[in-house]
């Protein structure tokens, strides 16, 4: 086992005599000043590691503290016979490579979105240049509405519409749990259906319109 | 890419992967994504080059409090 039968002094000089594996487990007893003194060993090297997956600092620092809190939630299932640092730094690849994958999913999602509008307005009116213009205008809307939601819902959303990833690995990826995931994206949803049919009432275009006005629409009272 | 290749690559071009050809690096993230060996591989070299390349991080107590009080 790691750091056994010495003193180990770490970065902010909390020295302890445990071991990593004797000082998690003593984070299973609800010990946080076993587990601030892991973080001190561990912090830089983990910190690194995300930095190498994610090539900017500020990312690695998030990623470096959602592994460390993803470690201290998961100690009740931790196994003893794992070396802590081997299993620790593993959380930490994977939550820079979830990291990394919300930042792509961003700029794609405005494609995605450019494609659900074009779907949107199919009909016989497509070809016209007022349909290409709102079918540009359904997915500026889209966008618009994606962009102003809270950025925790805007993440779901993306991450389980447009990366199609399953909630539990979007609970990973952004440190929460599956039933919060699924509160997300349907409050998300929720929010995203009333602006858009705000914006509907306002400008008087949708899908629904560009598809072919029903019957009456227009007339005044 | 297989493990082998990723330890060729690792020890060619180091781990920051922002630093390498953008297919290889895609590659590399998907054998890191379903690999443990990869994983503690990328790990060992990680460690390696702690305090040989550029950043070290400086000052990491900034950091530390913020993952306590998040616990």
């Amino acid at each position: 086992m790691a750091n056994s039968a010495m003193t180990v002094t770490g970065e902010f000089g909390l020295a302890d005599a445990r071991s990593d594996e004797d000082l998690f487990l003593a984070c299973r007893e609800g010990d946080q000043l076993a587990f601030r003194v892991l973080v001190d060993r561990h912090l830089r090297m983990v910190r690194r590691l995300a930095l190498n997956v994610l090539g900017d600092v500020q990312e690695a620092e998030d990623a470096a503290q959602e592994a460390f809190v993803a470690a201290w939630r998961a100690r009740e299932r931790w196994a003893p016979e794992a070396r802590f640092s081997t299993w620790l730094h593993r959380i930490a690849v994977n939550k820079a490579i979830d990291r990394r994958r919300v930042r792509k999913a961003v700029p794609e999602s405005q494609e995605v979105i450019t494609r659900l509008a074009d779907a949107e307005v199919q009909g016989p009116a497509q070809a016209d240049a007022l349909a290409n213009l709102e079918r540009s205008e359904v997915a500026v809307t889209l966008q618009q509405a994606l962009g102003k939601l809270p950025d925790t819902q805007r993440q779901a959303l993306t991450l389980f519409y447009f990366e199609e990833l399953e909630v539990g690995r979007i609970a990973d990826a952004m440190g929460c749990s599956e039933q919060a995931v699924r509160s997300l994206l349907k409050r998300g949803r929720q929010t995203l259906k009333t602006r858009l049919q705000r914006q509907k009432k306002i400008c008087g275009y949708g899908p629904e319109t560009v598809r072919s006005a029903p019957e009456g629409a227009g007339r005044t009272a | 890419m297989d493990l082998k290749l990723f330890e060729a690559r690792l020890k060619a071009l180091g781990a920051r992967l922002d630093r390498w050809p953008g297919d290889e690096a895609e590659a590399a993230l998907d054998l890191l994504t379903t690999s443990q060996a990869a994983q503690d591989l990328f790990a060992q070299v990680t460690g390696e080059d702690i305090g040989v390349f550029d950043d070290d991080g400086g000052d990491m107590s900034p950091l530390a409090d913020r993952i306590a009080r998040n616990l």
